[in-house]
């Protein structure tokens, strides 16, 4: 109980906008990231960067009243940030290989758009939950771009058919799950 | 016959013939719950990898980006935005066990100027040293690694040689890179050669370097003002290094924010 209360008076600081209890987010959790940041090919302005910019995209999804973190503070803080150096790494990725044409894009709009993308990646974990611990074993090596045939070695399957069949039919059942769920189209109203 | 999902399944996979692509893509066009389904299925497919992450349309119109921007810029985002920078100001304010180092760093720092202050007091009246600053504020640990990027061992070797402070190899290497392989020039790039002018006192050179960084199409544009503002403190010129100063405390990246504000209070001293 004690446990929760502090969650939810560090949530609540972020809400307000009370630097004091943010602070205590910063001795909790700042040596965290930096250590995460920096052994992932990060500096430690990098891992500042980060810190600020999950800090205040979480203040702008928990205004919503109905926002709860389900897991302890600390281990869904790391999360986003973990996520958002996921984030910065694809964005550079992309602009090194002129996939994308950026602009310079206002601080503001950035933070918002990482939320968005933050709690639709939340939407879709948990849906994995909806589907068979077999669908999501195969799902994971699939998503993760192992082979037919080395899924089929590794889940004992007989062929490389089989572990398409399977992965069809698991995908399907997965799409159906967000695909039905409201808050999916919540995230595509425009 | 297929159904549109097998389709989609055989268009993900990259398994159709350019006829069959064609087909499909006309189909999609016309039939909006199929199209809605194949954009589900590619989100799945980037979501769902841990070495991926899905970036949405930086332009997109989602009421959801929307909602979290307004609050972002209004009166309540921006007290919660000070906040922050509040609390990040008085955390590191505190000692931390691994910021021991850098207090000696910096106290040797401040001994240097002083020591250089004693020498220098009779010859000039002004009581800011360029050259101090640049070489205390000179960092270049926040220089991305250059083996994050697909560059194989050229590069790798490259940053090597430049942490061994072995600058004439490492510049030498890095414009064979750039004439060979790397005709656009990636902003990384130009920061590493930029950089490894300064130290070979290669000044002019340098400036060049980071202006064409300023001009060039990347978010690393604003990062430009940073290490020109070096360029300008390591020559002594103070304005140019302020108004560069400027320029960065304005722009929208964190990047060196807070080192740039500090600096520009020593400079207006």
């Amino acid at each position: 109980m004690a446990n929760q209360q502090h969650d939810d008076y560090l949530l609540q600081s972020l809400i307000t906008g009370d630097d004091k209890g943010i602070k205590e987010i910063y001795r909790k959790l700042y040596p965290k990231i930096k250590a995460y940041i920096i052994s992932h090919d990060g500096s430690e302005d990098d891992a500042k960067d980060i810190m600020q910019k999950a800090l205040l995209q979480l203040s702008a999804r928990a205004q919503d009243k109905d926002f709860r973190i389900t897991s302890s503070f600390d281990g869904y803080f790391v999360t986003i940030c973990k996520n958002l150096w996921r984030r910065a790494a694809k964005l550079s990725k992309s602009r090194v290989t002129n996939e994308v044409v950026i602009d310079l894009v206002y601080e503001e709009r950035e933070i918002a758009l990482a939320a968005y993308e933050q709690e639709k990646w939340e939407l879709f974990q948990e849906k994995l939950l909806e589907i068979s611990q077999n669908c999501r074993e195969v799902l994971a090596f699939f998503f993760n771009k192992v082979s037919y045939i080395q899924i089929a070695e590794k889940l004992g399957y007989a062929t490389e058919n089989t572990v398409r069949q399977r992965i069809f039919k698991c995908k399907s059942k997965l799409k159906e799950a967000i695909h039905s769920d409201a808050r999916y189209n919540e995230l595509k109203e425009l | 016959m297929n159904t549109i999902e097998q389709d989609i399944e055989k268009y993900l996979n990259g398994e159709m013939t350019k006829e069959e692509t064609t087909v499909f893509l006309k189909k999609i066009d016309v039939d909006p719950d199929a199209k809605r389904m194949l954009e589900l299925y590619q989100e799945m497919d980037t979501v769902y990898d841990e070495k991926n992450w899905e970036l949405i349309d930086r332009n997109t119109r989602y009421k959801k980006v929307e909602h979290y921007e307004s609050f972002l810029k209004s009166d309540s985002g921006k007290t919660v935005s000070e906040a922050i920078l509040k609390a990040e100001q008085s955390y590191f304010e505190e000692p931390h066990p691994s910021k021991i180092k850098q207090i000696f760093l910096y106290a040797g720092a401040i001994a240097a100027v002083f020591v250089a202050g004693l020498f220098l007091v009779n010859q000039f009246n002004k009581n800011v040293n360029g050259d101090q600053l640049y070489a205390e504020y000179k960092n270049w640990d926040v220089l991305p690694s250059l083996t994050l990027r697909d560059g194989g061992d050229d590069l790798t070797n490259i940053e090597k040689l430049f942490r061994d402070k072995r600058y004439e190899e490492s510049l030498a290497l890095l414009q064979k890179y750039v004439s060979e392989k790397d005709k656009e020039v990636n902003p990384q790039l130009l920061l590493y050669i930029g950089v490894t002018q300064l130290e070979l006192n290669q000044n002019e050179a340098a400036i060049g370097s980071f202006t064409k960084l300023l001009n060039s199409n990347t978010l690393d544009v604003p990062k430009a003002h940073w290490y020109l503002a070096l360029c300008y403190l390591k020559l002594n010129d103070l304005e140019k290094a302020k108004s560069e100063l400027n320029l960065l405390v304005r722009s929208n990246i964190s990047f060196q924010k807070n080192k740039a504000k500090e600096l520009l209070e020593k400079l207006d001293e």
